[in-house]
């Protein structure tokens, strides 16, 4: 390669240097990834135990099921590509963009998703009048 | 001719050209953008647009006009570059302008998609969040940012600036020119402009379900449909691109084989992109659609460059997140129950339209004028059945048994020998061409809850179905023609919302108020004594029986009907016995009563104790528990004393409920299988048969008959834990039914059992059954013993008609008859059974219940029996 000076730079010395400078930033990216995701926000959300209906209760990005006075939390994302689930006619969970399934037990019944939803943890006050779920948003 | 010869050269083999025209529009087109553009709040600044900047709409819309034409002249550029129909450059295709053009096309692809995302709307944050799965992590952050602090700044730079001047680069790179030629900018932007007119583009609603993608877009959503791994597509989509970007370098046996790929996959591309667009509904399932245009809110009319001018001068009201552009012209309205005030939840929310405008024509596209109907589940989805709202009532109501009139048609078709059985499932939406279909299409299925409400108003004698409003729906008198009063939606559900429907067949709502069907007209309504007369707005005259003892206290249907019965329970019931869950023993129960406490009540029967008492709680009480479902009556409940008591829904009166009296509780032998209702109903109104007759092929009318309304007859249904229950019985269907072919007319005699809702404090008395040939279903008329040869004498009132039968009988006296019922196994008393109930007649006859010192007679008949006097006589 000759050397490149800025009086060489041509059309030609321009591209090679803009590629080069592109992959070192990418590397340098890629590096920082782990950093990024330290810095992904911590969500937590609080709950009166009250507004918690039967079925499937759609709070942002936590589905909190109730199921015979038993609580779950899932993240509200669909495991196929990531989609905010809704609540289908028949009271399961289905994802509007490509219609994956889960029933309330987090299980995903119908594809293309076939991961199971990422269940959270339920905390629930000694008083028993809030639900607390915390999650991670990357 | 010359024409068309200047129009192919000045668009065939030019799409370059007029790609370099639509690029400048487009860039020239989002400058004024960026000044309303929010990056942390784009659905609500795009919204603003839309509804107060008609100016800036107007941008908007030749900037996504002008983008999408890029893309179209883009590709038919590239394909016409490879094709080799450019006479120019006469198919020789020079790598070096070839890779600047390869490089544009992902570049270009990121600023549609990036535009698409930029919206705000639920379309552009599914695709923002499919865009970011799909891509490598680095290249995600470099091109998003990071969103969850600042919103879409990084994508919106990315989108305006780095990716814009990359495009110019490579296009002046490809064509060694930047500037558009001075003939085809005229051409492109009136296109442009003409379509931005047209077709404003509008903002898609979060009412809508349906969310696919950008058009360029779809097929690849499509294949991500049925890719359960999608962390390979990027991989194909790349080297499918080195192919593309190389495809100058390739041999020529080798091009000629990725043009017929590239045509194979273009075609497919296309295919696709129809096929999702039309066919692919809510939730990617199939559909077929009903409207050609299925995605109606994609584009506004040209309507909504011209909003009303309250839009401008004031701010627009925001409900829930978003502008309700309604609400500028509908401020004054008033009248709503709390829980649907549109300053809550908008009016968009049941009305659905086109919040995003305030132009009237626009603003009222696609408008429910009445929602709640809920004959389209669909639509009905959409309105009160929403996510956020009464997602899982609308489905239980959907499948509810008011709603489908499962029973009705089941009954209707075994009656017409089109079914062996009278149970079924099919529901009024599923009604055929068939005989028994017509019969009831002609004359029942009014009354179904999802007959829809065509006219706003409110419910009255002459309602029949509407959805949610046939029970919720209020109106005040006061104000109910102030142009500006909209009714109330709530839980106030009268015994009047019930009256429309439920004051014909059965008549129980007439019944419970104490009014009998007779034959007079309204003509011949007598004017003397016009309290024991009433005329309904049907011109059906009534006249005044004995009332049921809860009206006279004052207790409406929803004070013993729960919602569970009147919306249903999510589940599929056959007959209507099966969904009503109370039962008079419910209430009427000596203790121990069975109770829950505030933490064991459903959600539901806690939200309308909350409603009902302004929000407050009733957290110490012990409600009754319904020994059939389980669930609790939410208004009835223990007082500090520990009484059962019931508050009125309505009226806040306080009812006591009493326990059996002993003659309940102790049941005298034999009489174990009878329910509450069997002796306390006073009346009932029979017919001698049904008032419907063909008048015509296919052609049924409705006419008048005999109204009876004396004690009905018994007989048996299955009862819970294998054991039988009697119960009252009335005339079903009795008709003769000449079907399409005359060989099988046939005359059908079918008793249903009821609860006439005539319950009366004092029971039936003991000869009123035990001597009477209509409580054993013979029918009515002249019952003598002969006691020469011990046996009964009847003659019957009416005359027999066509199975030997009188008209008002059930079953053939003292024989055992056929069932003859609108319910599988249930049936009239046998011989056996009406032996039974003689022999205990013809001891009353002479040793009435009354006196009290010979009651231990009927206390232990058998050995009562055995112990007779010969001056006593049995039937063998």
């Amino acid at each position: 390669m000759k050397k490149i000076t800025a009086m060489q730079l041509n059309r030609k010395n321009f591209l090679k240097l803009a590629a080069w400078s592109f992959s070192v930033f990418f590397f340098g990216l890629t590096l920082s990834i782990p950093t990024i995701k330290i810095r992904s926000r911590q969500k937590k959300i609080r709950l009166l135990l009250e507004n918690i209906n039967s079925g499937a209760n759609l709070f942002d990005e936590v589905i909190i099921v109730k199921d015979l006075n038993m609580l779950r939390a899932y993240l509200r994302r669909c495991t196929h590509l990531g989609c905010p689930l809704n609540i289908n006619s028949d009271g399961t969970l289905i994802c509007p963009c490509h219609g994956s399934q889960f029933n309330l037990a987090g299980m995903a019944v119908t594809g293309p998703a076939t991961k199971n939803l990422t269940e959270l943890a339920i905390k629930i006050d000694p008083e028993k009048k809030f639900a607390e779920v915390e999650y991670e948003l990357l | 001719m010359n024409f068309f010869k200047k129009f192919n050269h000045k668009i065939m083999g030019n799409f370059g050209m007029l790609s370099i025209s639509a690029l400048w529009l487009a860039i020239l087109s989002g400058l004024p953008l960026i000044i309303f553009y929010d990056v942390r709040a784009p659905y609500l600044s795009i919204q603003e647009i839309l509804i107060r900047y008609p100016i800036i709409q107007l941008f908007r819309s030749i900037h996504y006009w002008s983008a999408q034409l890029l893309i179209i002249f883009a590709i038919f550029h590239s394909v016409e570059m490879m094709i080799g129909i450019n006479a120019k450059e006469k198919n020789k295709i020079i790598f070096s302008t070839w890779w600047p053009a390869a490089f544009a096309f992902p570049i270009l692809l990121f600023i549609m998609l990036s535009g698409y995302i930029l919206k705000g709307d639920s379309e552009g944050k599914l695709a923002a969040q499919i865009f970011s799965e799909l891509l490598w992590p680095p290249v995600k952050y470099f091109l998003l940012g990071n969103t969850n602090n600042n919103g879409w700044q990084t994508l919106y730079l990315q989108h305006a600036s780095m990716a814009t001047i990359l495009l110019l680069a490579a296009v002046l790179a490809h064509a060694k020119r930047i500037w558009p030629s001075f003939s085809d900018w005229p051409i492109v932007s009136f296109l442009v402009v003409l379509l931005a007119i047209f077709f404003p583009i509008g903002l898609h609603s979060e009412f809508y379900l349906k969310t696919q993608g950008p058009w360029y877009f779809l097929p690849l959503q499509e294949i991500l449909h049925w890719q359960n791994d999608p962390a390979i597509l990027p991989y194909i989509l790349l080297i499918l691109y080195l192919f593309f970007f190389f495809f100058p370098r390739f041999s020529w046996r080798l091009r000629s084989l990725l043009k017929f790929f590239f045509s194979l996959f273009g075609l497919i591309f296309i295919s696709l992109i129809f096929f999702v667009f039309f066919f692919r509904g809510a939730y990617w399932a199939i559909t077929i659609p009903k409207d050609p245009w299925p995605n109606t809110n994609i584009y506004n009319s040209i309507y909504s460059y011209f909003p009303d001018k309250k839009a401008i001068t004031q701010d627009t009201p925001r409900v829930n997140g978003r502008s309700e552009g309604c609400l500028l012209c509908h401020q004054q309205e008033f009248g709503f129950a709390t829980s649907h005030n549109p300053k809550a939840i908008g009016c968009s929310s049941c009305h659905l339209g086109n919040i995003f405008s305030a132009n009237k024509t626009t603003a009222h596209q696609n408008m429910i004028l009445l929602p709640g109907n809920i004959n389209n589940i669909e639509q009905a989805r959409l309105t009160c059945g929403a996510t956020n709202c009464h997602a899982e009532i609308v489905e239980r109501v959907d499948k509810s048994l008011m709603n489908s009139m499962r029973g009705v048609i089941a009954v209707d078709r075994f009656a017409f020998g089109e079914k062996k059985i009278p149970n079924g499932t099919d529901s009024v939406k599923q009604l055929g061409g068939s005989s028994a279909d017509t019969h009831l299409k002609q004359l029942c299925t009014m009354c179904h809850l999802g007959n829809v409400k065509k006219e706003s108003g409110p419910i009255n004698e002459l309602s029949r179905g509407g959805g949610c409003m046939a029970c919720h729906l209020n109106y005040d008198d006061g104000q109910k023609d102030n142009k500006n009063y909209h009714p109330a939606l709530t839980l106030q559900i009268k015994s009047e919302h019930c009256f429309g429907c439920h004051s014909r067949s059965g008549r129980i709502s007439t019944n419970y108020q104490g009014w009998h069907e007779s034959k007079l007209t309204a003509a011949e309504l007598p004017t003397h004594s016009s309290a024991s007369y009433r005329l309904l707005a049907d011109q059906r005259v009534f006249e005044k029986k004995e009332a049921d003892v809860h009206f006279l206290a004052g207790m409406e249907c929803i004070d013993c009907h729960t919602s569970r019965e009147a919306m249903g329970d999510g589940n599929i019931h056959l007959h209507q016995e099966k969904q009503t869950e109370i039962t008079c023993i419910d209430c009427h129960q000596n203790g121990p009563l069975p109770t829950v406490g505030w933490d064991q009540l459903s959600d539901e029967d806690r939200k309308i104790i909350r409603l009902r008492n302004n929000g407050k709680e009733e957290r110490p009480r012990q409600f009754l528990k319904i020994g059939k479902s389980n669930k609790a009556l939410p208004f009835a409940f223990l007082n500090p004393q520990g009484d059962l008591i019931m508050q009125g829904k309505n009226s806040k009166k306080i009812f006591r409920l009493k326990g059996p009296t002993i003659q309940c509780t102790q049941t005298m032998p034999g009489h174990e299988r009878l329910a509450c209702h069997s002796c306390h109903s006073s009346w009932a109104p029979q017919c001698l048969s049904c008032h419907t007759q063909q008048s015509g092929r296919g052609i049924w009318q409705e006419f008048s008959d005999s109204f009876l309304s004396d004690a009905p007859p018994l007989g048996i249904v299955p009862g819970p834990n294998n054991q039988e229950k009697i119960v009252p019985f009335i005339p079903g269907m009795v008709m003769t039914i000449s079907t399409d072919i005359p060989k099988n007319k046939k005359f059908v005699r079918l008793f249903a059992p009821t609860v006439p809702h005539t319950t009366g404090k004092k029971s039936r008395s003991c000869i009123s059954c035990h001597l009477s040939s209509n409580a054993l279903g013979a029918g009515r008329g002249d019952l003598s013993y002969n006691s020469i040869d011990t046996t009964f004498n009847f003659y019957p009132r009416y005359s027999a008609l066509s199975d030997q039968l009188p008209a008002d009988a059930w079953t053939a006296f003292l024989k055992d008859g056929p069932p003859n019922s609108t319910r599988i196994d249930a049936r009239p008393f046998n011989r056996k059974e009406q032996l039974k109930i003689l022999n205990v007649g013809l001891c009353l006859s002479c040793h009435p219940y009354e006196e009290k010192n010979i009651r231990w007679i009927y206390h232990n008949f058998k050995r009562s029996i055995s112990k007779m006097s010969k001056r006593c006589r049995i039937l063998q």
